[in-house]
């Protein structure tokens, strides 16, 4: 059997559109050191680092993690550099967590950012590039028309509407009042959420996530070294990841049709057969409102024909049945390299019990997930997700 | 693996186009508007290790800790650490020949990287045969109307 | 101590100046495919995969998306390294380490002549300090080369023994791009790009592809492969500013090897190693190898080429491909680097097949400068 492996300690920088104050290495310095604090260990404790950056189209160097490796904290250090697109805060983790599981190393730090305010285009100009450069770039497709297909589709197929989609929205940005990380934060209504201006029908303003600057920092250690570090490490219980190929609206497919194949080899792991009664929060990687909703069924948290019921029932809210994104998710601040690993953090904050005005009562076990891919280009595109389950007991 | 002969085989050109406004930050900025502003040359200091690093950084790698406020000026004079004279036009870079040197100024305990100007570069034999580790070297500075809170706002030659 | 973990398939495609033949797609599928048959393995039996490819030579974000299925990772397990191939098959290695995965398969590519190197490695500079001075891979390393020569007295003729050995060596791998000898004369003759770095002193650019299947011990005996057993990795980063290190020394590479050596029991590298692929990103480079991985000692490097211990018929030949001065397919290299040691302990590297090899080095190289360097040992 493979060595325990746990998290403990995290760190991140507050979300923004542009961090001014802020030379890349000096933005991973500071969430470095924050990290550090979290775990009371000094760079010296750690003994390699993986390092996730995902499309360097936004930072405007090539090889972010070679110019700010001496501020992750890597000097004569093993340093690898970890890319999957969206997905790549979340895999750097599980890169991380193969470190130590492995036997070679016993305490790891896994550390992502990303610069989304360097280019002064358009981010969807650099999410754009993705597409096959022969075939669709022609097109100047960007990902806004696909998500509002596919929610288009997702509304038809289980059954809810834009009231609902507006239920996340405002759950997800008054969370986000309660995280001082967080990007947007928005005290907004019903009546606000319903009346934002269209992005894309149907998506409205307050349905899309932002494009945020920031950093995270997670700590993983083998279960010796997590149990002598903190009395409260998150243990790593179930994880896995697939790439699958989405074609949402063929075959009535949409974004989240596949995510069940990868979250449920993470669940067996974890011990885990019923997540509403075994779960006590989640933080999905989420960046748009509709998602959430069809992800209580892809998840295993209800049948599909349920999830309008549940977001009426207020299922995700902060007091309701299985709290969503007590963070504000990805809706509030969506820094791509790097949200993946926010969502793991903030799913160990959760568990260690360090989650302040977002803590949730009693968790003994979290779910968060990281995705990545630009999905509906006609085919042949690969969709990513990363799944963990965290555990204030190991299994 | 057999090759289809009978199809046109087909390049497709495309390029990036993505103008960049990279944040310096606080301590890269306050280096730079130094340089335009009052042709001064500033570094920071680690308190514990006691290196001085130019240019200047907003933490010290090896004790890992905040070099903000740490600020120490630097005097414009110093040695030639090493070089390259670059010969031949690669894209993205200058047209040459010119010199990138790695020259320490001042109590810098590490080298920056600089232009090498003022060195006849029309018998490159030569100039390599001269240039050695250790020559004194000062920074010169361009006039203030053309300074642009740039690293290249000054340059360095040989003390003769 | 370790679980043992050895390469069962390996498959290279020939490196050449320009491939019209493939997209990156066919050209990942193909490799991939050709890798897995090679292995004697099916899609189904892979448990992870591995990619090592960098987005801005492939001119498209997030690659993996695109490249992930011609890699054969539809519903599995797959992640990208965007670093030099030879980390990919360290974290593949460390995937086989843990119980979970007992197959994995690793493909790095790279298709230099879809744009400008040059260019691209200039952006590898942050772009407050360095990028304003047009540094790129050609001039950091001028400089780099030029203090290692002025430190140890090595002469131009000493590295041009470099860029002579490895391209006569590649005469004999079918694989490689340039395959034609050239003599000291030629390479001393060859314009200077940047000092002391003459044209011959440079890798070209190439495309091409490798990929390498990976299995645990006991899936890799019940192969009925030839195995190259992983018995020690190790790898090393240092800081990126070229000022704050020695650079007439490659310190991370040193740290690496010294890992990896500890790893596989190696006391006497010199002795114990009977052939290592090195990353030759100039002649010069090869030579600070030499002494890095402690094939002699500091400053010795120009002896050691002297010597001609490190030809195809020295005691410790390095580079019998040819090396990466004979065929850059950017960050693939260290890929084949792995690539070519596997077949040398395989006994399967054909014309440039070191006699009785037993135990291989191979080693790859991330950033400018020699900032990152991985090691990998193979031992049949």
């Amino acid at each position: 059997m493979s060595r325990r492996v746990a998290i403990v300690g995290t760190g991140q920088t507050k979300y923004k559109s542009k961090h001014r104050t802020y030379a890349s290495p000096d933005m991973y310095f500071e969430v470095m050191k924050s990290c550090l604090e979290d775990a009371e260990l000094s760079v010296n404790d750690i003994d390699a680092v993986v390092f996730g950056l995902g499309p360097e189209s936004f930072d405007g160097v090539n090889g972010v993690d070679k110019w700010c490796s001496d501020a992750a904290g890597a000097l004569n250090k093993p340093l690898m550099r970890i890319n999957t697109g969206g997905a790549t805060g979340g895999s750097t983790v599980l890169a991380a967590l193969d470190h130590v599981a492995s036997g070679m190393f016993d305490v790891v730090v896994a550390v992502s950012g990303q610069r989304m305010g360097e280019g002064t285009g358009h981010p969807q100009y650099g999410l754009g590039l993705g597409f096959d450069p022969i075939l669709v770039r022609p097109f100047s497709v960007n990902s806004l028309p696909i998500f509002s297909g596919d929610a288009l589709t997702c509304m038809n197929k289980f059954g809810f509407g834009e009231y609902h989609m507006a239920r996340i929205a405002v759950k997800n940005h008054l969370n986000a009042l309660n995280n001082p990380y967080a990007h947007l934060r928005i005290n907004t209504t019903m009546e606000e959420a319903l009346k934002a201006k269209y992005l894309s029908y149907p998506l409205r303003l307050l349905d899309m996530c932002p494009s945020s600057e920031g950093a995270c920092a997670v700590i993983v250690a083998s279960e010796e070294k997590a149990k002598k570090i903190t009395s409260r490490p998150a243990w790593i219980n179930g994880f896995n990841a697939g790439t699958t190929i989405i074609n949402p609206g063929i075959g009535g497919a949409d974004s989240t049709t596949t995510w069940d194949k990868i979250v449920w080899p993470a669940y067996n792991m974890a011990g885990i057969d019923n997540p509403r009664k075994q779960i006590q929060v989640a933080e999905p990687y989420i960046p748009i409102s509709y998602q959430e909703i069809a992800a209580y069924a892809a998840f295993g948290f209800c049948k599909p024909n349920e999830v309008a019921k549940l977001v009426e029932d207020g299922f995700g809210e902060m007091g309701g049945e299985v709290p969503f994104c007590p963070s504000g998710g990805c809706l509030c601040s969506n820094t791509i390299g790097c949200s993946g690993m926010a969502r793991m953090a903030e799913a160990a904050i959760q568990v260690m019990g360090k989650g302040d005005a977002r803590q949730v009562e009693n968790v003994r076990t979290a779910l968060a997930t990281a995705g990545g891919g630009l999905f509906g280009t006609g085919g042949m595109t690969a969709f990513f997700l990363d799944v963990v389950v965290l555990g204030a007991q190991p299994n | 693996m057999t090759e289809t002969t009978n199809v046109e085989l087909l390049t497709v050109q495309s390029s990036w186009e993505i103008p960049y406004a990279y944040s310096a930050g606080e301590t890269i900025s306050k280096f730079l508007v130094e340089l335009r502003d009052n042709a001064r040359i500033m570094a920071t200091k680690c308190p514990k290790c006691q290196t001085v690093l130019l240019p200047p950084r907003s933490f010290c790698a090896t004790c890992f800790i905040s070099l903000k406020d740490q600020w120490v000026e630097i005097e414009p004079v110093g040695k030639l650490v090493t070089y390259s004279i670059c010969t031949e036009k690669i894209t993205g870079a200058p047209e040459p020949p010119y010199i990138v040197a790695f020259v320490t100024l001042g109590d810098s305990s590490v080298p920056m990287a600089q232009f090498l100007k003022g060195m006849d570069l029309s018998d490159l034999d030569k100039v390599g045969k001269e240039l050695k580790a250790g020559m004194p070297v000062k920074a010169v500075f361009k006039d203030r109307a053309d300074r642009k809170a740039s690293v290249l706002d000054f340059h360095v030659e040989l003390m003769r | 101590m370790w679980n043992r973990v050895g390469i069962i398939g390996i498959s290279e495609t020939k490196c050449e100046e320009m491939n019209r033949r493939d997209s990156t797609t066919d050209l990942v599928f193909r490799i991939t495919s050709e890798a897995l048959k090679d292995a004697g393995i099916a899609q189904s039996d892979i448990d992870t995969v591995v990619m090592a490819e960098s987005d801005q030579l492939d001119g498209r974000v997030i690659g993996a998306m695109a490249m992930a299925l011609p890699a054969h990772a539809y519903g599995k397990d797959e992640i990208r390294v965007e670093d030099d191939g030879a980390s990919a098959l360290i974290l593949a290695y460390m995937r086989c380490l843990s119980d979970r995965f007992d197959t994995a398969v690793v493909v790095g590519w790279g298709m230099c002549s879809q744009t400008n190197l040059d260019l691209l490695t200039g952006y590898s500079f942050d772009p407050f300090f360095h990028r304003p001075l047009g540094l790129n891979w050609i001039t950091a390393h001028g400089v780099q080369a030029m203090t290692y020569m002025n430190k140890w007295g090595i002469t131009e003729e000493q590295a041009a023994k470099v860029t002579v050995k490895n391209r006569s060596n590649a005469v004999n791998n079918q694989n490689a791009h340039l395959r034609k000898r050239v003599e000291i004369a030629e390479v001393l003759k060859s314009g200077y790009v940047s000092t002391p770095l003459r044209r011959l002193n440079l890798p070209p650019y190439s495309d091409g592809a490798c990929a390498i299947v990976l299995a645990s011990e006991e899936k890799a005996k019940r192969s009925g492969r030839p195995v190259a057993w992983i018995t020690g990795v190790g790898w090393s980063n240092d800081t990126y500013f070229m000022g704050d290190k020695d650079l007439w020394r490659l310190s991370s590479l040193g740290q690496a090897a010294k890992r990896a050596y500890a790893m596989a029991g190696i006391h006497d590298p010199f002795k114990e190693i009977d052939v290592a692929e090195v990353y030759d990103v100039t002649s010069y480079h090869e030579l600070m190898e030499y002494e890095a991985l402690g094939f002699c000692r500091e400053g010795d490097g120009g002896k050691l080429i002297d010597s001609g211990a490190t030809s195809m018929d020295g005691e410790l030949p390095v580079n019998p491909s040819g090396g990466m001065l004979s065929s850059n397919p950017y960050i693939s290299v260290g890929l084949f680097r792995v690539a070519e040691a596997a077949l040398q302990v395989s006994n399967r590297a054909g014309n440039r097949q070191v006699p009785g090899a037993r135990t291989a080095l191979a080693h790859g190289m991330s950033g400018i400068c020699g900032q990152s360097n991985s090691v990998v040992i193979l031992t049949n």
